[in-house]
C-alpha cells in the first residue's frame, strides 16, 4: 500500500485526536519502522489494518466507521493535492468512472509496483452508476468512504446502497449502487 | 508530569519524521538513479534509431529505384534516385506537389490498379508498365509498384519505381536482331513472312493484291570463291541497297540468306507493277559494282508470285515466289518470271521422281544395261558402257535424261553412283568366275561424283570387295566437270590413275576444253560425243570436229571411240577418219546382262566389210524423188559399166555416199528440204572427190551460175534428158573424177 495513504491516516488522527493518539495507536499497533511513514514508500498494507484496530481500541469507534472516515479525509486530500485529476471531471458519475481507466494508469505510470484495487462502473441508466470494488484486501470500507468524500467534493444529491459480495478467487467484492436523486 | 509524556511523544514524533526523511530520501535517490539509467538506456535506444534512420536513409537514397512518399495527395518525401528519374536538381522541386503530378493522365488507372497494402504481397506480384514526365516534360518508361505505408506516423503511399528505358533499349535491339537480318539491316525471312501474312489479312479485308518476288543473285558463290566472302558481303549490302531503290516505302524487302532477298509489294498497281519492278530491278542490278578494287556486273534471277491469283497463304506464295525463280534460273538467268501451277506440278513430278528414285534404290528397280564398244581394226569386243536403267513400277521406264539431271541435283547421284560401280564389279566377278571373255567395263562419273574426293576409296573398295582387275574398270568423265576446276580434276585423276584404272572423257567437244590442261589429264580414250557422229555424214561442222578430236586423241597418244554409230555411212567414215573404237545402235543396242552375257561368251565381232568395201564399177548416185526418173536411169545405165545407187531424198543419200565410195552424184534440183543445187555444194565439202551433176526441168542456167562458177556443179543435165547426152555427161565425170 502506498505510504499516502499511511501518512494521511496518521494526518488524519493527529489532526482529530492529537498527537497523543497518535503516539499511542503507533506505539500500540507495535509497527515494524514504528511509524516512520513517507508517502513515498510503499508498506505492507496489514500495517494499516494494525493502525485502525489499535485507533479503534484506544477511542471505541467502530473499525468501519473509522475507516469509512479515513475515506472521506482521504477524498479530500486528493482532491486539494492533485487538482489535475479533477480537471475533466465534473460530477460524481464521471469523475468514479475515470480511476479505473484514467487515474490508475496515471498512477501505475509513477509507481509501477502499486498494487491498486479494481473499481469497475457500469452505467445501467441515466442517472445511476454501479461500482465493483475487487481487490485482494478487504478495504471495501475505504472505498465507501471515499464515494462519499467524492459526492460531499461534487455536492450532488446520490445515494449509495452497499452490497457486500461473495469472495471470488481469493477477491474481496463490494458493490455500490449509485442513484442521482431528483433535485 | 504531562508535559513529560508530551515531550516524549514530541520527540518521537519527530524521530518518526527524520526516520520518515531520510527513508523518502533514500527512496528519491533510488528512483533518480533508477530515472537516470532508464534516461541512459532511451538515449542509447535514440542513438540506435537515429542510425537506424540514418542507415535507412542512405539506404533509401543509393537504391537504383525512384521512391517517393505521399501524405494526403502531396508529395512528402522524394529519394535522389527520384530527383534524377524526374530530372529534379533538389528535393524541393518535388516535395509538397501532387502525387500523381508526374503521372500522364492515361496511366493512374494503372497506379491504383497497382496498389497494394503488403508489400509482400506486391513484391510477388508483376510491376506495371507505364510512362512517368519528367519535369523537362519527356517521357520515360519505367516499372512501377504502389504500397500503402506509415510515414511520420501518417498513412501514406509509398511508390517505387524503376528506369527501363535501357532494358526498353536493350529489347528493342534483341528484337531487331531477331527480326533483321545482321549483314544488310533488311528485316529476315521471320519478319518478312509476319509482314506477309499482316498484308495479306488487310488485302482480304480491302480485297486487295500482292506480289511476292523472289531475287536470288546469279552465280554469287562465284563471286564468293574468287573475291573473298568480305567482298561478298559487301556485294550483298550494295544489293540490299539497290533493291529497296526500287520499291515504294510501303513495300517490304527482306533477305531471307545467302544471297536470297525477297520483296512484298502491297498493293501492286500501276507504275509499280510485279513486271516493272522485276525489270527495275534487273537494270539497277546491272549497274557495275566496284568489288575489291574491280568493276563487277550482277544479275538476278526473279520469280514472283500473286496474292490472291498464286495462293492466299504466306509460306505458299513464298514458295511459289522461289519456284518461279528457279525457272527464271532454268531460262538463262538474268530475268523474271511469274509463277504458273504448271511450275508446281513440274516441281511436284520432280519431288514424285526423287522419291521414286529412292525407292527405286531400296528396292532394286535400277537395273544396268551394257553397250559393246568395238575396235575399228578387228571388229572384236573391246569394251562396254554400263548404261543406268529405271524400271519403275508406278512410272513405267523411265529414261535415263528425265532422272539423272534430278539425281545430281538432289546429290542422290552419290549414291546412286555407288550402287552402279558396286554392280558393275559385282558382274565383272560373276562373269569372271563363269568364264565369260572378259573386257572392261566404262561407267558414268557424275560431276558431283567427281568432287567428293573419296571417288579413288570407292573406286578401290568396289574392286576390292569383289576382287576385281581394275584394268576392267573404266571412268568416263565428262569433259565439263573435268574442265570446271582443272587442277582439282587432275590431282584426282591422278589418284585415280594410280589405282589401276583406265579414264576416258567423254563428251568431248561438247565444252570448252582448255587443251593444255588436257594434255596432262591423265586419260586413255577421248570420247566423240553421239551429236558429232549424227550429223557426220551430212554437217561439215560435225565432220570437222570428229576429224579433229580424233586427231588431237591420236596425237596426245589417246584412243578415239566414237558413240552414237548408227548406220554404216557412218560406220565407214569413222573408219576413214582413222577412229579407233565405235560403239552404237549398227552394231548392238545396250544389252541387259543376260544379252551381253550371250554376246561375250559367242564373241560376236563387228562386220568390217563395209569399210574394206571397194566397189567393181564406177558408183553413180541419182537423188530424185521422182520413181520414174529413177527406173529410167536404171535402164539408161544397163550395160553400161557403172553401178546406179538411188535415192529419194538427200538424207538417204547422204548415208549412201558415206557409205560407198560415190563416183558420180546426180541431183535432181526440186526436192523437199534442200534444193540441189544447195546439196552438191555441201557434198563438193563432204565428199569432195565425188564428181556432181545437176538435172532440172529450168535450164534458167542463171540460177545455177554461182555453183557452176565455184565448181560446186560439174555438168547440167535438163530434163528431160537425152540418153546419149546423159551418158556423155557421165563419162566425161568418170575422167573427171579419176584425175
Amino acid at each position: 500500500m502506498k505510504g499516502v495513504v499511511f501518512t494521511e491516516f496518521m494526518e488524519l488522527v493527529e489532526a482529530r485526536m492529537g498527537p497523543d493518539m497518535l503516539d499511542r495507536i503507533i506505539t500500540e499497533a507495535k509497527l515494524p519502522n514504528d511509524g516512520a511513514y513517507t508517502s513515498v514508500g510503499t508498506y505492507d498494507h496489514a500495517e494499516l489494518v494494525r493502525l485502525v484496530t489499535a485507533l479503534s481500541a484506544a477511542t471505541g469507534m467502530g473499525i468501519p466507521a473509522l475507516i469509512h472516515l479515513f475515506g472521506e479525509h482521504l477524498f479530500k486530500r486528493f482532491s486539494e493535492g492533485y487538482p489535475a485529476l479533477f480537471a475533466d471531471a465534473h460530477t460524481v458519475f464521471d469523475f468514479l468512472s475515470r480511476i479505473d481507466g484514467v487515474i490508475h494508469v496515471e498512477v501505475r505510470k509513477l509507481y509501477p509496483d502499486a498494487e491498486l484495487p479494481s473499481l469497475r462502473c457500469e452505467r445501467p441508466r441515466d442517472g445511476e452508476l454501479v461500482m465493483l470494488y475487487s481487490s485482494p484486501r478487504g478495504f471495501g470500507d475505504l472505498a465507501e468512504g471515499l464515494i462519499a468524500g467524492c459526492i460531499a467534493h461534487f455536492k450532488e444529491p446520490i445515494s449509495v446502497t452497499r452490497t457486500n459480495l461473495e469472495k471470488e478467487d481469493g477477491m474481496h467484492r463490494v458493490r455500490f449502487d449509485l442513484r442521482l436523486r431528483p433535485a | 508530569m504531562s508535559d513529560e509524556p508530551s515531550s516524549t511523544v514530541t520527540s518521537r514524533s519527530l524521530m518518526r519524521e527524520r526516520a520518515a526523511r531520510k527513508e523518502a530520501e533514500t527512496l528519491l535517490e533510488q528512483k533518480s538513479r533508477e530515472l537516470y539509467d532508464i534516461n541512459l538506456n532511451l538515449r542509447k535506444v535514440n542513438a540506435h534509431l537515429e542510425d537506424s534512420e540514418a542507415r535507412y536513409r542512405s539506404l533509401v537514397d543509393l537504391i537504383p529505384d525512384a521512391i517517393w512518399i505521399h501524405s494526403g495527395g502531396k508529395v512528402v518525401f522524394v529519394n535522389a534516385a527520384a530527383l534524377t528519374l524526374l530530372g529534379a536538381s533538389d528535393a524541393d522541386q518535388l516535395l509538397g506537389t501532387d502525387a500523381l503530378a508526374r503521372v500522364p493522365e492515361q496511366f493512374r488507372h494503372l497506379i491504383a490498379d497497382g496498389m497494394h497494402q503488403n508489400v509482400e504481397v506486391e513484391q510477388q506480384l508483376p510491376r506495371c508498365a507505364i510512362q512517368i514526365e519528367r519535369l523537362d516534360g519527356r517521357l520515360v518508361d519505367v516499372e512501377f509498384f504502389g504500397c500503402e505505408i506509415r510515414f511520420n506516423d501518417t498513412d501514406s503511399i509509398m511508390h517505387v519505381v524503376r528506369d527501363i528505358t535501357e532494358r526498353r533499349q536493350h529489347e528493342m535491339v534483341i528484337e531487331h536482331q531477331a527480326t533483321h537480318d545482321q549483314l544488310t539491316g533488311l528485316p529476315n525471312r521471320a519478319l518478312f513472312l509476319d509482314r506477309l501474312a499482316t498484308a495479306i489479312r488487310r488485302a482480304e479485308r480491302q480485297a486487295g493484291q500482292l506480289a511476292v518476288m523472289f531475287v536470288d543473285l546469279d552465280k554469287f558463290k562465284n563471286i564468293n570463291d574468287a573475291l573473298g566472302h568480305s567482298a561478298g558481303d559487301e556485294l550483298l549490302r550494295e544489293v540490299a541497297r539497290q533493291l529497296s531503290l526500287c520499291v515504294r516505302e510501303s513495300d517490304t524487302v527482306a533477305r531471307l540468306g545467302g544471297d536470297e532477298f525477297v520483296l512484298l509489294l502491297d498493293n501492286p498497281l500501276g507504275e509499280t507493277t510485279p513486271a516493272l519492278v522485276a525489270e527495275r530491278i534487273s537494270t539497277q542490278l546491272m549497274e557495275p559494282v566496284e568489288l575489291a578494287g574491280q568493276a563487277h556486273v550482277i544479275t538476278g534471277s526473279i520469280g514472283i508470285s500473286i496474292y490472291p491469283d498464286d495462293s492466299i497463304k504466306a509460306e505458299v506464295l513464298l514458295r511459289q515466289a522461289d519456284i518461279a525463280m528457279y525457272r527464271a534460273k532454268e531460262d538463262g538467268r538474268n530475268g523474271f518470271h511469274f509463277f504458273t501451277h504448271d511450275m508446281q506440278q513440274r516441281l511436284d513430278a520432280r519431288v514424285t521422281l526423287e522419291q521414286g528414285m529412292h525407292r527405286a534404290l531400296q528396292h532394286d528397280q535400277f537395273v544396268l544395261h551394257y553397250q559393246p564398244q568395238m575396235d575399228l581394226r578387228t571388229g572384236r569386243i573391246i569394251g562396254m558402257e554400263a548404261l543406268l536403267r529405271w524400271q519403275s513400277p508406278e512410272l513405267g521406264l523411265v529414261p535415263p535424261i528425265r532422272f539423272i539431271p534430278i539425281a545430281e541435283e538432289s546429290n542422290l547421284i552419290l549414291t546412286i553412283g555407288e550402287w552402279v560401280l558396286d554392280k558393275v564389279c559385282s558382274r565383272l566377278r560373276a562373269w569372271q568366275d563363269s568364264g565369260v571373255p572378259l573386257v572392261p567395263v566404262a561407267i558414268n562419273v557424275a560431276a558431283s561424283q567427281f568432287s567428293s574426293q573419296a571417288l579413288d576409296e570407292l573406286v578401290v573398295q568396289a574392286l576390292t570387295r569383289h576382287g576385281v582387275d581394275p584394268k576392267l574398270l573404266e571412268l568416263e568423265l565428262t569433259e565439263s566437270l573435268s574442265m570446271a576446276d582443272p587442277e582439282a580434276s587432275i590431282a584426282l585423276m591422278h589418284s585415280l590413275k594410280a589405282t589401276g584404272v583406265s579414264m576416258s572423257i567423254d563428251d568431248f567437244g561438247t565444252g570448252y576444253s582448255n587443251l593444255s590442261y588436257l594434255k596432262r589429264f591423265p586419260v586413255d580414250k577421248l570420247k566423240v560425243d553421239q551429236s558429232f557422229t549424227r550429223g557426220l555424214t551430212n554437217d561439215l561442222e560435225d565432220r570437222s570436229i570428229t576429224t579433229a578430236v580424233i586427231r588431237l586423241a591420236h596425237s596426245l597418244g589417246l584412243r578415239a571411240i566414237a558413240e552414237g554409230v548408227e548406220t554404216e555411212g557412218q560406220l565407214r567414215l569413222l573408219a576413214e577418219l582413222g577412229c579407233d573404237e565405235i560403239q552404237g545402235y549398227y552394231f548392238s543396242r545396250p544389252l541387259t546382262e543376260q544379252a551381253m552375257t550371250t554376246m561375250l561368251t559367242d564373241q560376236s565381232t563387228l562386220d568390217l566389210a563395209p569399210i574394206n568395201r571397194r566397189p567393181q564399177c564406177p558408183l553413180v548416185l541419182l537423188i530424185d524423188d521422182e520413181p520414174h526418173v529413177l527406173s529410167s536411169f536404171g535402164r539408161l545405165l544397163r550395160g553400161h559399166p557403172y553401178q546406179l545407187l538411188t535415192a529419194r531424198n538427200f538424207a538417204e543419200a547422204y548415208e549412201l555416199l558415206a557409205g560407198q565410195d560415190v563416183a558420180i552424184v546426180i541431183s535432181d534440183q526440186e526436192l523437199i528440204g534442200e534444193t540441189g543445187v544447195d546439196f552438191l555444194e555441201r557434198i563438193k565439202q563432204l565428199y569432195p572427190r565425188a564428181v556432181r551433176v545437176l538435172l532440172s526441168g529450168h535450164d534458167d542456167a542463171r540460177m545455177f551460175t554461182g555453183a557452176i562458177n565455184n565448181g560446186a556443179i560439174f555438168k547440167f543435165i535438163s530434163k528431160p534428158w537425152d540418153n546419149a547426152q546423159v551418158l556423155e555427161v557421165l563419162a566425161s565425170a568418170l575422167i573427171e573424177y579419176n584425175r
